[in-house]
């Protein structure tokens, strides 16, 4: 006799509990018919979106027909090829895969019952394992379409994307979990996935508010806001996945409770649907224990923000530590700012930009670093290696970034109060009226304009004693321009001020395609317009005889730059960059700084990828100029001086 | 064979209909299934309320009740959809839920199969997930109620539906079917040969048939005894052949006989009164009264308390029978 009580009744269903049974059907032709089945499911949404793909794939396909002018306004050029043209439909696959699946979960587990067989697929000898796995394959399946179709149209450029297709995927798996948690409750597709939003939305805000609860105490009184901004600043700036991924990755302490919270959203999500798979695998009636599972996802929301609020709690104490000191030493030192005159502070403001530009390690090969996880060797031996320690404790970039608030704080107190002085002072260091150096001029013309500080690097590049300078020339030029090679906005040119530099004044150009991840190749590029721009310019106020407009133009007075210096600069821009690197294997051989050691093993395990960079990267610093650029869609001046080298 | 041609066959099925070899001999063996105190709530309601029903292998049992007594959730129960508050269900021989499954048919009052397929592509389905579907009886099944195979599901009508979802319960040769309410929407022929092929499924392989109707009608050519379900429980067991003969109808006539007899209803506890409903006709008062016993001593009683009442008695046909002990459970909750 077999006896199912209402315990065993329960369990009877669970994937676990199911007795293996010779009369159920588990083989793979089973498997492959569900699996089958589960994608029919979704055929009322796959016609739609189908559709819409296709729809935006063929409007883009067609924009050459609207002309030249259309395209441009989408930005694009004639000569864009189909390929290039159809990446927004890859944006569309994008976000299409990180939304979608608040439908299509719901719709995978609830479609049996909505398409008119929930008591007929529940009732068919399965297994509950091979219910679950042809849903799960499913859902895998349609899951990754989006993604594999966003990565074939951005092929070119699938490494710069590749931040976006994982911050989608991690979207799109919170999308999937959330929608089958809704569909445990409502059985209706879209109000299960209205449903599953606002459940993840709700664990996540509640676990973020006890965790808040818990460490926001413990902040007060040393220098909260200054850690908490730190903090997430850096994850909510730019890309907030990537940057999170990237410091969970190396086990920093820091994205422990980020980690946590994240688990703790998860694990309540992943109890709903536990608690009520029998609704949407055996079509039974909603979920009847709502009450127990909702002091379950509270218990397990209290318990993930604890912990985060603990580990929140031991970081805010080795904050504290290590800032009792430092607070009040910056402290003190902001009132000693506060206190110098005027002229003084001003000054001493632009030095020590200027200085600390200098030592800085804001080079050509920071963005490779940054941007490649490439490895060269630093200028100085005291480099610290890797953006992700900025966010320990004691990150020296931390507080010296502090420092740098406190002493803008003074600064720019001063300069509210006396505004008249500080612009007086800064045109005056900018164009030499007041003795300076090079470096404080630059440091002064960087808040003038994008030409006058040009001008001032062209002069740098043209007298660079050594290379730490002529990177740092080529650097300021290049900072001038920006140019999306990988966006199809080729034309795009402004500083980072977002004043335009010279978008109508300048002639056509094109970097070469290859350079969409080569960075010092685009710098060195980037240089060259920066320079050609600055050129025009001067030529076109110079032909006009119109002084006024030369001073508007530098922000003020303009400064000399002669037809030899600018020659000169070209020269050194055409100069092949030497050789910066050491192997990793060296690197790793005299490096002590566990951080450092800990970053060069792991470039040692990627040591494949990181070596075909370098390659990337030397190319770039050592091609001629003439490489950098396509040549059918760059006029002949921006090589003009370069031919040959 | 095209049974639509054929005047014989269309009332009566040919024995060769159902008498090919099951495919997997020796697992036919029949089921039987005793609930106990079952308990289902929704909420506040009880769906099932403590119900108790045995059903030995190879019986079959009619389920009778109002719409919402709990016959469908009894179904969900034993097939394990739906989760039971209290109670066990327990099948013998030892079944785990998969041969539980792999074994019984299910056919539900509505059908239930995915809406963008054919007939065929629903049967193909089926086949590929039960392990014992037998493809001949199946192609059987589907001529002897005229499927066709390429016909889609969603045009189907709904006696077509009656019939594929027949089809599908039943594809597989289960050893215990559960009908709820097969035969909505059939015209009359397929009505007869549904209830043929379960009466001959019954003889041939004792197959454990329950099956709850609202046609009573049905009850005589197929089932041994009848359960009556009211408010989640089951109250009266009666073999069918005792359903007529055990539930009688008489008629008291008298001027005064009826309100006298509504007014002491206890007139006859021992011989088993069910119902009683008093009608004026004219000037004079009649009580129909329906019980479950000796017609004799009901009349004796009468007798006793309305010496002047005239006494007539009444035929019932089974769906007669049935409503009033319906009516009778109804009154008494």
């Amino acid at each position: 006799m077999s006896i199912l009580t209402p315990q065993a009744a329960h369990h009877d269903h669970s994937p676990s509990g199911q007795s293996p049974s010779n009369s159920s059907s588990g083989g793979l032709a089973t498997f492959a018919t569900l699996f089958l089945k589960d994608l029919a499911l979704l055929r009322p949404i796959a016609a739609t979106v189908t559709a819409f793909v296709l729809l935006a794939a063929l409007v883009v396909a067609a924009l050459p027909l609207l002309g030249v002018s259309a395209l441009r306004w989408f930005g694009y050029t004639q000569r864009d090829d189909l390929f290039d043209r159809l990446d927004p439909v890859a944006s569309i696959a994008l976000v299409g895969g990180a939304l979608v699946p608040f439908l299509c979960a719901p719709m995978i587990l609830q479609g049996d019952r909505s398409r008119g067989a929930g008591s007929f697929f529940a009732t068919l000898p399965i297994s509950c394992t091979t219910r679950w796995m042809s849903k799960l394959a499913a859902a895998l399946v349609v899951g990754l379409v989006p993604f594999v179709l966003a990565g074939l149209l951005r092929a070119p450029s699938f490494a710069v994307k590749s931040d976006d297709i994982s911050n989608a995927m991690s979207l799109a798996a919170l999308a999937w979990l959330a929608g089958a948690a809704g569909a445990v409750f409502v059985r209706g597709v879209p109000s299960a996935a209205i449903l599953g939003a606002a459940f993840a939305g709700a664990i996540a805000a509640l676990a973020w508010s006890i965790a808040a609860l818990i460490q926001m105490p413990i902040y007060r009184g040393v220098f909260a806001w200054t850690g908490f901004d730190a903090e997430f600043n850096d994850y909510l700036e730019g890309n907030p996945v990537g940057t999170f991924l990237k410091n969970a990755a190396s086990s920093r302490a820091d994205a422990m409770p980020m980690w946590v919270l994240i688990a703790t959203v998860v694990a309540a999500l992943l109890l709903v649907i536990w608690k009520g798979r029998k609704i949407v695998v055996n079509g039974s009636e909603p979920l009847r224990k709502f009450r127990g599972v909702l002091v379950g996802v509270c218990a397990i929301a209290l318990a993930g923000s604890g912990v985060a609020g603990v580990l929140h709690a031991n970081r805010a104490r080795l904050f504290a530590r290590d800032f009792a000191e430092r607070h009040e030493a910056l402290r003190q030192g902001f009132e000693r700012l506060d206190k110098l005159p005027t002229d003084e502070l001003f000054r001493s403001w632009i030095a020590r930009r200027a200085a600390k530009s200098g030592i800085e390690k804001h080079l050509l090969h920071e963005w490779i670093l940054r941007e490649n996880g490439g490895y060269l060797q630093p200028p100085s031996s005291d480099y610290n290696f890797g953006s992700s320690r900025k966010l320990l404790p004691d990150s020296t970039d931390y507080f010296e970034w502090a420092g740098l608030q406190g002493e803008f704080a003074a600064v720019n107190k001063r300069r509210n109060g006396e505004p008249a002085a500080f612009e007086r002072i800064v045109r005056g260091v900018a164009s030499g009226e007041i003795p300076a150096t090079l470096a404080e001029r630059m440091a002064a013309a960087d808040g003038l304009g994008p030409y006058h500080l040009a001008a001032l690097a062209a002069e740098q590049l043209a007298s660079s004693p050594d290379l730490t300078e002529r990177l740092r020339a080529i650097k300021s030029l290049a900072k001038l321009v920006r140019v999306d090679v990988d966006q199809g906005s080729r034309e795009v040119v402004f500083d980072p001020s977002r004043r335009k530099m010279a978008r109508d004044g300048i002639p056509g150009f094109a970097l070469h395609p290859s350079l969409s991840t080569n960075f010092v190749g685009q710098a060195r590029a980037r240089a060259v317009i920066s320079l050609v721009a600055l050129e025009y310019a001067l030529a076109q106020a110079a032909r006009d005889g119109d002084s006024t407009r030369l001073a508007d133009l530098f922000g003020g007075p303009a400064p000399v730059v002669t037809a030899e210096v600018l020659a000169k600069a070209r020269a050194e821009l055409a100069r092949p960059i030497p050789e910066l690197r050491e192997s990793v294997e060296e690197a790793r051989a005299r490096t002590v700084d566990p951080a450092d050691v800990e970053a060069l093993d792991a470039l040692l395990r990627a040591k494949a990828v990181t070596v075909e960079q370098l390659e990337a990267v030397r190319r770039g610093a050592e091609c001629p100029i003439s490489e950098l650029f396509d040549l059918t869609q760059t006029d002949p001046v921006y090589l003009r001086g370069f031919e040959g080298k | 064979m095209n049974v639509s041609t054929n005047m014989d066959t269309t009332h009566s099925l040919p024995p060769s209909k159902i008498t090919s070899p099951r495919s997997d001999q020796g697992v036919g063996e029949a089921i039987g299934v005793a609930c106990r105190d079952l308990v289902t709530r929704f909420g506040h309601v009880r769906a099932l309320d403590g119900f108790n029903l045995t059903v030995e292998p190879g019986e079959c049992v009619g389920l009778v009740g109002r719409n919402g007594a709990g016959k469908s959730t009894l179904f969900r129960a034993m097939l394990g959809l739906g989760s039971l508050d209290a109670g066990t269900i327990e099948f013998t021989p030892r079944l785990d839920r998969g041969d539980l499954l792999a074994r019984t048919g299910y056919v539900p009052d509505t059908l239930s199969i995915y809406d963008w397929m054919t007939v065929g592509r629903a049967l193909n389905f089926a086949a590929r997930c039960q392990p014992r579907f037998d493809s001949a009886w199946t192609n059987e099944l589907l001529a002897l109620l005229a499927l066709d195979r390429s016909k889609s599901v969603r045009a189907l009508s709904r006696g077509m539906q009656a019939r594929l979802a027949f089809v599908l319960g039943l594809a597989h040769r289960p050893d215990l079917v559960l009908l709820d309410e097969p035969l909505l929407g059939v015209d009359a022929i397929t009505h007869d040969i549904v209830l043929e092929v379960l009466a001959r499924m019954r003889a041939r392989d004792g197959t454990t048939v329950i099956l709850a109707t609202h046609q009573p009608g049905d009850l005589a050519r197929l089932v041994d005894r009848v359960v009556f379900v009211e408010r989640g429980r089951a109250h009266t067991s009666i073999a069918i052949d005792d359903l007529v003969d055990r539930t009688k109808r008489i008629v008291v006539h008298g001027a005064n006989a009826g309100t006298r007899l509504n007014a002491s209803c206890k007139f006859s506890p021992e011989a088993g009164v069910l119902l009683t409903r008093s009608t004026e006709v004219g000037a004079t008062s009649q009580l129909t009264v329906t019980f479950d016993g000796d017609a004799h001593a009901v009349e004796e009683a009468i007798g006793k308390i309305a010496p002047e009442a005239r006494i007539s008695r009444v035929d019932l046909t089974i769906h007669e029978a049935c409503a009033d002990r319906l009516r009778a459970l109804e009154v008494k909750s």
